[in-house]
């Protein structure tokens, strides 16, 4: 029988996202086999998205504790990194007082030392949550990714408030802390591991069954 | 029992597939006689979710198979029904039925 490619970024979303421990690369064999039977590429798209959340929400469901704990830790390594960008924040306007070169230019310092640094942390983040929850890695770095998106989005829209109620305009600040807010989950999920382990044991015995 | 160790509506369905099916059943023909039995559209990763719920209740065996082309080389995992979830099917069976019985709204089919 001729191979009939899966939507292949369906198969890497569920292969990276998918939070069964045990199931994951079954789930996408079962998928495959269906797909290979005829079933149409939305469909494939459906299962997968499907998979994804419902294995996602039975990890968080079935280890409601080690879910509070992941995400109590990606809040204390929060804390300490808000800190730190508040000592750079101050560092950056001890600047702008000292020399005006750093007056004109703060957003661009802002950049360079502030989104960076967030940056780190939240990486720095995602790999502890997933180095103390090695078996179910994925759900707990997820569950930290969409904690902090939820509540930087909340964040930022809290600002826009306050702005709107003290009838002050769109400043470039807010678009920093916009950016920094959007790079967050992504930062969680580079540090967890979720983009770059290799999950796939057998994908050379696989080539050639394929074939 | 503990509500734990009890099956719920998904959870029964899913029991009652695996008993009709018998050997070779892994996740495509589960998923496959529950859309034909029931009619509706089956997620895979719910009948997956389901099924490792009734493994840690121990109702639920499973064990890795053979990979094939058509699954792209990936393994499938075949279940079996343990003989503590063959009795709490019964029990479950045995319940419904009482619960079922002297109804005449879900009698002949009227409700």
């Amino acid at each position: 029988m001729r191979w009939a490619e899966p939507p292949s970024i369906a198969t890497w979303l569920l292969r990276h996202f998918g939070s069964s421990p045990n199931n994951n690369d079954v789930v996408i064999g079962d998928l495959d086999e269906q797909y290979q039977r005829g079933r149409s590429s939305f469909w494939y798209w459906r299962q997968t998205a499907a998979a994804i959340v419902i294995s996602f929400f039975k990890e968080v469901w079935s280890h409601k504790l080690l879910t509070i704990r992941a995400v109590a830790l990606g809040w204390a390594v929060d804390a300490v990194s808000r800190h730190s960008v508040k000592l750079t924040w101050r560092l950056l306007f001890a600047l702008t007082t000292w020399s005006r070169f750093w007056l004109h230019n703060w957003i661009t310092m802002a950049m360079v030392m502030v989104v960076p640094q967030v940056f780190l942390w939240k990486i720095l983040l995602g790999w502890l949550v997933a180095a103390l929850h090695r078996r179910h890695r994925t759900a707990m770095v997820l569950a930290n990714a969409v904690y902090f998106a939820c509540f930087s989005a909340t964040h930022v829209r809290v600002l826009y408030v306050w702005l709107i109620i003290h009838r002050l305009n769109y400043r470039m600040d807010t678009l920093v802390f916009e950016m920094v807010s959007s790079i967050v989950p992504v930062a969680i999920l580079m540090g967890g591991g979720i983009f770059s382990i290799p999950r796939d044991g057998n994908s050379s015995e696989r080539a050639s069954l394929k074939a | 029992m503990t509500k734990k160790d009890q099956l719920g509506n998904f959870e029964l369905m899913v029991m009652l597939a695996l008993i009709r099916i018998g050997d070779n059943a892994y996740g495509v023909p589960i998923s496959e006689e529950l859309e034909k039995r029931t009619g509706r559209d089956v997620a895979i990763g719910s009948v997956y979710a389901a099924l490792e719920r009734l493994e840690d209740k121990g109702f639920v065996t499973s064990e890795l198979g053979e990979a094939t082309p058509e699954r792209g080389g990936r393994a499938k995992r075949y279940f079996d029904v343990t003989a503590r979830g063959l009795k709490e099917v019964r029990e479950t069976q045995r319940a419904l039925v009482k619960l079922w019985h002297g109804l005449p709204e879900l009698e002949g089919g009227k409700a």
